[in-house]
């Protein structure tokens, strides 16, 4: 087989765009697949199948709420898939401990610990509602799923985590 | 400290492993660059299509089937039987025709003028 002295450029230029992405969405998409899968294992290996996806569709974008959106989407997707998957390795659970380093990241680690421990579907209503700060509507489109449904997973997560936390309000 | 507040905090602490990012654009650039390089290889390597050949057998192909639909619809018209009421007409029993045929003994004769 002949060998091209183009190909390493091509290749950068390629990967370019991934590689931006990548930059830019690492922490979107790590917490998304965290808050699905709610283990770390699972969720590196949910990030990585989220940006070889990206890379090998090369898909085009209107704006970039448009692109955030697929992110999410596909990340939230590929989590559950991974989930439902029979040859998914022994669970193990995220340690928020392993991110404290101080009195204020303790109480950090208390809320997440709170929110890993919810059922999967009120984690992600509860993460997209909160942090990401999508509408019922906008959550309901992302998760594939009827408004009703996001609200009534909202309010039940509201209310577990709520107690779990001993009566922060929201 | 409100729930939403608290939420934020916990979550702005959670960072994807800069090693997984790493690897990861590792391996992304080899398969872009495996791609590629195979991409390019094929191209170099690749002989020119012979269009000029192509079209003369589409078109051998096509007048081919042409007089073969022809002749089979020759032979067909050759085959056929055409509708001829004539023949296709029900005889009438023997029996029935000698009947016809017979003069009856109740003939009344018409009336001489």
């Amino acid at each position: 087989m002949q060998r091209s002295e183009e190909a390493p450029q091509t290749a950068i230029r390629m990967s370019g765009m991934t590689f931006a992405a990548v930059d830019r969405y690492q922490d979107l998409v790590y917490r998304t697949a965290l808050t699905v899968t709610g283990n770390v294992p699972d969720a590196e290996d949910v990030m990585q199948e989220v940006f070889f996806r990206y890379f090998r569709s090369h898909p085009v974008f209107e704006s970039e709420t448009h692109e955030r959106a697929w992110l999410i989407r596909v990340t939230v997707n590929t989590g559950r898939n991974l989930l439902r998957s029979a040859w998914r390795r022994k669970r193990v659970d995220f340690d928020p401990e392993l991110l404290v380093q101080s009195e204020e990241q303790s109480r950090d680690s208390r809320v997440l610990r709170a929110v890993m421990a919810l059922p999967e579907k009120y984690r992600i209503a509860i993460y997209l509602y909160y942090y990401e700060e999508y509408s019922i509507r906008e959550i309901a489109e992302l998760t594939e799923q009827s408004e009703s449904a996001v609200s009534q997973q909202l309010s039940r997560g509201r209310r577990k985590l709520r107690s779990k936390l001993g009566g922060a309000k929201a | 400290m409100n729930l939403k507040h608290e939420i934020k905090n916990a979550y702005d602490s959670v960072h994807a492993p800069q090693e997984l990012t790493e690897r990861m654009k590792r391996e992304l650039y080899q398969k872009d660059y495996h791609e590629m390089e195979d991409e390019l290889t094929c191209e170099a390597v690749r002989p020119a299509k012979p269009h000029g050949a192509r079209y003369v057998f589409y078109i051998a192909a096509s007048l081919a089937l042409c007089a073969g639909l022809g002749l089979s619809v020759w032979s067909l018209r050759d085959q056929r039987t055409d509708y001829k009421p004539g023949t296709n007409v029900q005889m009438p029993a023997v029996s029935d025709v000698d009947a016809a045929t017979e003069p009856t003994q109740n003939v009344t004769e018409p009336p001489a003028a």
